[in-house]
């Protein structure tokens, strides 16, 4: 098993050592130029590929009086195809000119995989500045659209104020690096433009068979003035070339002659880059405004242009005589919002009318939305049976015509108001204060001239608002609640506790009841009273056997002692010794007192 | 060892004296300030009247008296944002106080300030005040703990018992309910600014959402330099400058 696998790692190694053999014995040479004719403020790309070898050492490049070389980087490919591997190398070169002219480069010399291979020689023409070679400026717009440009869509004719949604498209050539330095900006009087966004959506397009990065805004246009008003979106950039390193060979070649430091990947990375600004203009394009028709034009067109719906609700419809009840008035739509205003409600004399607060919310954008007016309304008689209804004008642009749409009347139910009307009375104390007379500002009104009357006593001063529930006196009341509320609940446990398990709760009255007997005959002890002594510890005795037997403690006598415990009992003993006192009146030593009590303890601690 | 108590208690007497002049001069000079602020109220000097409750306030606190006459003052000088913040104050400190929630409505509704009108259960909850709630709550808790004590003392039925129980944990879970949401709108500012607006996004060049009256109310959620997002009584919401706001409570 381990022979067939070293077996196979020898097979495969042999393969891969032919393959390299073979990809070092097809080493081919291409090179192209990607303009034979350019002009000579501009540049060419020169290209030399090398298939069949993985690594280039050196590339001689021919010195042409006039021509400048500029490494542009180097590019790898490998391929595999039916288990055979090629690769292929590419070196990328600007080539400028200092003046026009017709240049040939020789044949460029490549040293790779231990060869020595050559291009052949190309010939290319440069010409003039693109000013000079191209008046018309169609050579310009060719050569500058190569590495970047801008596309605007047609516009037509449109109406002042109207919102025209445009889309503004930077192109960027793939093969080249480029920096944005501003956003497009309008040149153009007569059209205004909101900011637009920094962020654009970034795509990928080909154009004519080049890929192009795609950076995209989406924005509007609105003419503020009827004329033609010519056009045009610019905005900065920097074509960033890259600089070759100056080479530096402290140990004169060598072994350091063809290092790997010497990669054009450094150029890119460590070489720099020079900065050429470039200046995108897009086409020139005309943004025509013709005047809004004044035939038809309603009363109420407040400048909205586009396209809209009126919705109009209230928020209740059973109310009071001088109930306030709140009107939505949603208009939706595409167009120019900021023109919209609130349809004006009818003059009525039932109505008293509030102005109307706005709201706005897009979808996306600013000319798709909802606009709603909350307006506050107050029908000042009960004869009012509905809302009457809302007019809006705007201007369709599509159709060319004014557009005027009308809400339903609402049905409202109002009944008398049950409030009296205030009639403010002042506090005798007062009295000496007479009501205002200076009217103060505009915005006072008759109404808040109804306003309660002053307070006249002082009152007591706090230093802060604080609801109840977080004043103290409250959380301590409720803190003792709670507390109760445990204890309680603690104490139930216990009483259901006991009633659970009654053997504890006779072990507990013995224990009790022990102890305080216990007491009692300790302090007769103490006296040196022997006859409280025995009628103490007697009674003592009564009550355990009482307790333990489920008897009277007076029903406990010499007898049934005897007979529950037997003769030789030392309680019995002790119950004789009182009896006997009770009875006969005797006397017990110090000693036999001590004796007994020691006794006692023990027996009836271990009574059942 | 005499000489030196005789020394302390004069030392006290002295001390006592010196503050019971200092809080009379005090009570004087609130009384004082009440009264000026009071007659130049009547003189139709509202701006007068406003400098002298606003002086009370800044130097002794909140009496619901001052914020009401001071609210009066806003009222009849225009400034409806501030009118409307002295009654919210003044509301809180006396909630049952029918002068101060009159004049507040009236000065609402002359100035079209118009909230949603609550609907279902935030209906219920809006009968009562949050002091209200919060009282009717230790009500409950105090008659629940005193069934529960004479529960033990007294043998009562299982019905009674289980009947009584349940009624005053439900009251107390109402009012608990209805105290949390109360509570919630315990807290607004006020609108001060008379050009006020909402906007998109925390800066000066944003997107107006729309303009924001004065004397709403609004609830804030964050801040942001020195931008506040709000949402207002008619749950709209926005950024709007904090120096266009006040808190009731501060």
């Amino acid at each position: 098993m381990q022979h067939t696998r070293k077996s196979l790692i020898l097979l495969a190694c042999l393969m891969v050592f032919c393959c390299g053999v073979e990809a070092q014995a097809d080493i081919t040479l291409e090179a192209s130029l990607s303009h034979l004719s350019f002009p000579v403020d501009q540049g060419a790309l020169l290209t030399i590929t090398v298939n069949g070898a993985s690594r280039i050492s050196t590339i001689e490049l021919p010195e042409i009086a006039g021509i400048n070389f500029q490494n542009r980087g180097q590019s790898s490919r490998i391929n595999i195809i039916n288990g055979s591997m090629s690769s292929s190398l590419s070196n990328n070169y600007l080539v400028q000119a200092q003046k026009p002219g017709i240049y040939t480069i020789p044949p460029i010399k490549v040293n790779a995989g231990g060869e020595t291979v050559s291009t052949k020689p190309m010939s290319f023409e440069v010409t003039g500045t693109a000013k000079e070679g191209a008046p018309n400026g169609d050579r310009t717009d060719r050569s500058s659209e190569e590495v970047a440009f801008i596309r605007i869509p047609e516009l037509a004719d449109h109406y002042p104020g109207e919102i025209v949604p445009i889309r503004i498209k930077a192109y960027f050539n793939q093969k080249y690096r480029a920096d944005i330095n501003s956003l497009p900006t309008l040149r153009g009087d007569g059209v205004v433009m909101p900011q637009l966004r920094e962020k654009p959506a970034q795509t990928q397009e080909m154009v004519n068979g080049t890929p192009f990065h795609v950076l995209t805004w989406d924005t509007t246009l609105a003419g503020i003035k009827a004329g033609r008003h010519p056009l045009t979106f610019s905005m900065e950039a920097s074509l960033l070339i890259p600089q070759k390193r100056r080479q530096v060979l402290p140990f004169g070649g060598g072994l350091f002659d063809d290092s790997a430091f010497n990669d054009p990947f450094f150029d890119s990375v460590f070489g720099g880059a020079q900065r050429k600004p470039i200046d995108l203009v897009s086409p020139e394009a005309v943004f025509n405004v013709i005047p809004l028709p004044t035939a038809n034009q309603p009363k109420n067109f407040s400048g909205a242009i586009g396209n809209f719906t009126l919705k109009v609700s209230a928020n209740r419809q059973d109310l009071e005589v001088g109930e306030p009840l709140k009107l939505s008035v949603e208009i939706a739509g595409s167009g120019n919002f900021d023109r919209v205003e609130a349809p004006s409600f009818p003059d009525s004399p039932d109505w008293k009318t509030y102005t109307p607060a706005a709201t706005f919310t897009d979808q996306g954008n600013s000319y798709t939305g909802v606009k709603v007016f909350d307006q506050a309304i107050v029908a000042k008689n009960d004869t009012v049976k509905e809302i009457l209804p809302l007019s809006f004008s705007y201007f369709d642009p599509v159709k060319k015509d004014y557009v005027t749409i009308s809400s339903a009347p609402i049905r409202i139910k109002l009944t008398k108001s049950t409030i009296a009307p205030a009639t403010p009375s002042l506090p005798p104390q007062s009295a000496a204060v007479p009501a205002p007379s200076v009217a103060s500002p505009e915005k006072t009104s008759r109404g808040i001239e109804q306003m309660a009357p002053l307070n006249v006593q002082l009152g007591d001063f706090q230093r802060e608002i604080t609801p109840l529930f977080l004043r103290s006196w409250f959380l301590t009341l409720a803190t003792l609640c709670i507390l109760v509320l445990v204890a309680l609940f603690l104490l139930q446990l216990r009483r259901q506790n006991l009633q659970k398990h009654p053997e504890k709760e006779l072990q507990r009255r013995k224990s009790h009841l022990l102890a305080r007997d216990l007491n009692l005959v300790e302090q007769a002890y103490a006296s040196g009273n022997s006859l409280e002594f025995l009628a103490s510890s007697r009674t003592a005795m009564q009550n355990q056997m009482g307790l333990s037997w489920n008897m009277a403690p007076t029903a406990i006598s010499l007898t049934s002692l005897k007979g529950r415990l037997g003769q030789d009992s030392p309680l019995v003993e002790i119950f004789a010794a009182a009896d006997a006192a009770a009875y006969g009146g005797a006397t017990l030593s110090r000693e036999k007192m001590q004796n007994y009590l020691k006794i006692m303890k023990k027996e009836l601690e271990a009574l059942p | 060892m005499n000489g030196r108590n005789f020394c302390r208690i004069l030392l006290m007497i002295i001390s006592l004296l010196l503050w019971q002049s200092a809080t009379s001069q005090a009570g004087v000079n609130e009384e004082q300030l009440f009264q000026q602020g009071n007659e130049a109220y009547s003189r139709g000097d509202h701006e007068q009247a406003i400098a002298r409750y606003e002086k009370l306030v800044t130097a002794s606190g909140l009496s619901p008296s001052v914020l009401f006459n001071l609210a009066n003052s806003y009222a009849q000088a225009g400034k409806i944002g501030r009118a409307i913040l002295n009654y919210e104050r003044a509301l809180r400190l006396a909630p049952g106080d029918s002068d101060i929630s009159g004049n507040l409505e009236l000065v609402r509704k002359e100035s079209g300030l118009f909230a949603d009108t609550p609907r279902g259960a935030a209906k219920v909850f809006h009968l009562l005040s949050l002091n209200q709630w919060a009282m009717l709550g230790l009500l409950a808790l105090i008659a629940f703990t005193l069934f529960q004590a004479a529960s033990i003392k007294f043998r009562l039925r299982t019905k009674t018992r289980i009947i009584v129980r349940i009624g005053c944990l439900m009251l107390l879970l109402i009012a608990a309910a209805g105290t949390a949401i109360r509570y919630q709108g315990f807290k607004p500012s006020v609108v001060i600014a008379a050009d006020a607006r909402l906007l998109i996004s925390p800066f000066e060049s944003a997107t107006s959402v729309g303009a924001i009256q004065e004397g709403r109310l609004v609830f804030q959620q964050k801040d942001h330099g020195p931008f506040t997002y709000v949402r207002d009584e008619t749950n709209r919401q926005g950024w709007i400058l904090s120096s266009s706001l006040e808190a009731v409570v501060r």
